[in-house]
């Protein structure tokens, strides 16, 4: 019987041919901005959640910020310094803290000449294990740096693949950083963070060297011997910097983060740019459902005969309702599998721009099967309710007065 | 997120990466037109200085600081207080330094 209701529904769906079509528009559209906008939020939370991945619940980082126009010579007074570093280091529930320099160089490999970001690795090899590991830098080819390396350097994984010298670059390629020659000994694997990825990491030794760096550090990396102490060690390093700086509150030229409150603000507006999305899709969804609803107030009216045809040869009103109710809920099903097609399509296409855009897999879409199966289960929900009403009226009608119409 | 100093030494330098690394248009020309007076007086009174930027570096990248800095001999105070003031506008920075370095504000 059943059976039945659905060939009949399906029936009448194919008969109406683009009023059909035309009638899910509104639902598959809303369905398929829901499907793409998700998605693609759920791959830009990972893409950007994968730019603090070297980050987490407990370290902190400290770094110098500047104040804009710096007085000459200035450079020399706001950096972070070794002096600053042992202080870091003293403060109560400091486990380990680690100095890094940054710096960007000039790099000449088959006459092509280019900017590149330099980061040193920490001077002692237990520091040099810890930041490999907690940063997951593994290695795709060569061989990672040690404390007594020099005149080496290890590369992101862009080297490999963006040809960017127009010549490949493996291990053993010689490269000219600032006027001197440093050997390629590994090329790391390719990482969620952009910035490692394009970087080149040599010792501090011979970043010291090469910049002519005496006692700069651009910022230090410090792991909090207890997560839960986190605020109050930034608190404790805030104030004893700021006493040594003969510093006042608010007066600070260093900054102390903790990133994973960065990230949870960025969280938050991901969040909110969702709910909006969502809230837009709905208001799609509600119009695709008064155009189902529309529909089927039309259809009543056109099919007004073929009702009282039905209840004159035994069909009951339930029988009618269900009908209706099938057609209405197969639009709404229909409609949203067309949606989820068209809605991943679209996601893919943006996410391919995106990075060909930026030359990496930085978006990726995220193929959510509950977000599925739910878009799913509301567009065929939006056509039942949308078909209650008319349904109901059609099962109402009586057989005398339909057939007289 | 990345934080990364550059030093260069002559104004083009100074004005070439700054371009490379994508710095707004309109603030790199603001930097530029401040530290360069710096830069100039420097040299000027025979120092040897050197332009020092400090960049989040980003699309477009962020200057968090910029200064001239000064290689080997540093400024006499009263070669520092001209050095500070060099410019059109010097900045509230540049001024606290000349104070620091006996100049005395004029009273209007």
């Amino acid at each position: 019987m059943i059976k039945d209701y659905f060939i009949l529904a399906l029936r009448n769906i194919k008969s109406r041919g683009i009023r059909s079509v035309l009638t899910m528009l509104g639902v598959f559209i809303g369905i398929a901005a829901v499907v793409s906008l998700i998605s693609l939020g759920q791959g830009l939370q990972e893409a950007i959640t994968g730019q603090f991945s070297t980050l987490s619940a407990d370290r902190l980082l400290i770094q110098n910020s500047g104040t804009g126009f710096g007085p000459p010579g200035s450079t020399s007074v706001s950096k972070l310094t070794d002096h600053d570093f042992k202080i870091i280091e003293g403060v109560s529930g400091v486990d380990r803290a680690i100095k890094r320099t940054l710096r960007i160089g000039k790099i000449e490999y088959n006459k092509v000449a280019r900017f590149e970001f330099i980061g040193s690795l920490p001077e002692e090899q237990e520091d040099i294990d810890y930041m490999y590991d907690t940063f997951e830098m593994k290695l795709d080819s060569g061989k990672l740096i040690s404390a007594s390396d020099s005149g080496s350097v290890i590369l992101g994984n862009d080297f490999l693949t963006d040809n960017r010298y127009d010549k490949d670059i493996r291990v053993g390629t010689v490269l000219d950083i600032q006027g001197k020659k440093f050997r390629v000994q590994g090329i790391l694997k390719k990482m969620s963070s952009f910035q490692f990825n394009s970087a080149i990491f040599m010792s501090e030794k011979d970043m010291k060297d090469l910049f002519n760096i005496k006692d700069e550090i651009d910022f230090i990396v410090v792991q909090v011997d207890d997560k839960d102490n986190l605020d109050r060690i930034a608190k404790d390093i805030a104030e004893k910097l700021r006493r040594d700086r003969h510093l006042d509150k608010g007066e600070e030229d260093f900054s102390v983060e903790t990133p994973v409150q960065a990230l949870g603000a960025v969280n938050t507006i991901l969040n909110i740019i969702n709910i909006i999305v969502v809230g837009i899709a709905a208001i799609s969804l509600l119009v695709g459902g008064i155009g189902i609803t529309n529909t089927f107030f039309t259809s009543v009216l056109e099919r007004t005969k073929e009702i009282g045809t039905m209840k004159a040869v035994g069909a009951k009103n339930k029988d009618i309702l269900i009908i209706f109710l099938i057609e209405s809920a197969l639009l709404g099903f229909v409609g949203g599998i067309i949606g989820v097609i068209l809605g991943l399509g679209l996601a893919f296409t943006v996410a391919g721009i995106a990075n060909s855009a930026f030359g990496d897999t930085i978006l990726a879409v995220q193929v959510s099967y509950p977000l599925i199966f739910s878009a799913l289960i509301f567009s065929s929900v939006i056509g039942i309710i949308a078909g209650l009403i008319p349904a109901f009226q059609a099962s109402k009608l009586k057989p005398v007065e339909a057939l007289r119409r | 997120m990345s934080v990364c100093t550059i030093r260069e030494n002559s104004y083009e330098d100074f004005e070439s990466t700054l371009t490379r690394l994508n710095v707004d248009g309109r603030s790199r020309n603001m930097y530029l037109r401040h530290e360069r007076a710096h830069f100039e007086k420097a040299k000027e009174l025979g120092y040897t200085p050197q332009y020092v930027a400090k960049l989040i570096v980003d699309n477009p990248s962020i200057i968090i600081l910029a200064a001239v800095d000064f290689i080997g001999r540093e400024p006499t105070p009263s070669d520092m207080v001209k050095i500070c003031l060099a410019p059109r506008r010097p900045s509230k920075e540049d001024l606290e330094l000349a104070v620091k370095n006996g100049w005395k504000r004029s009273k209007r």
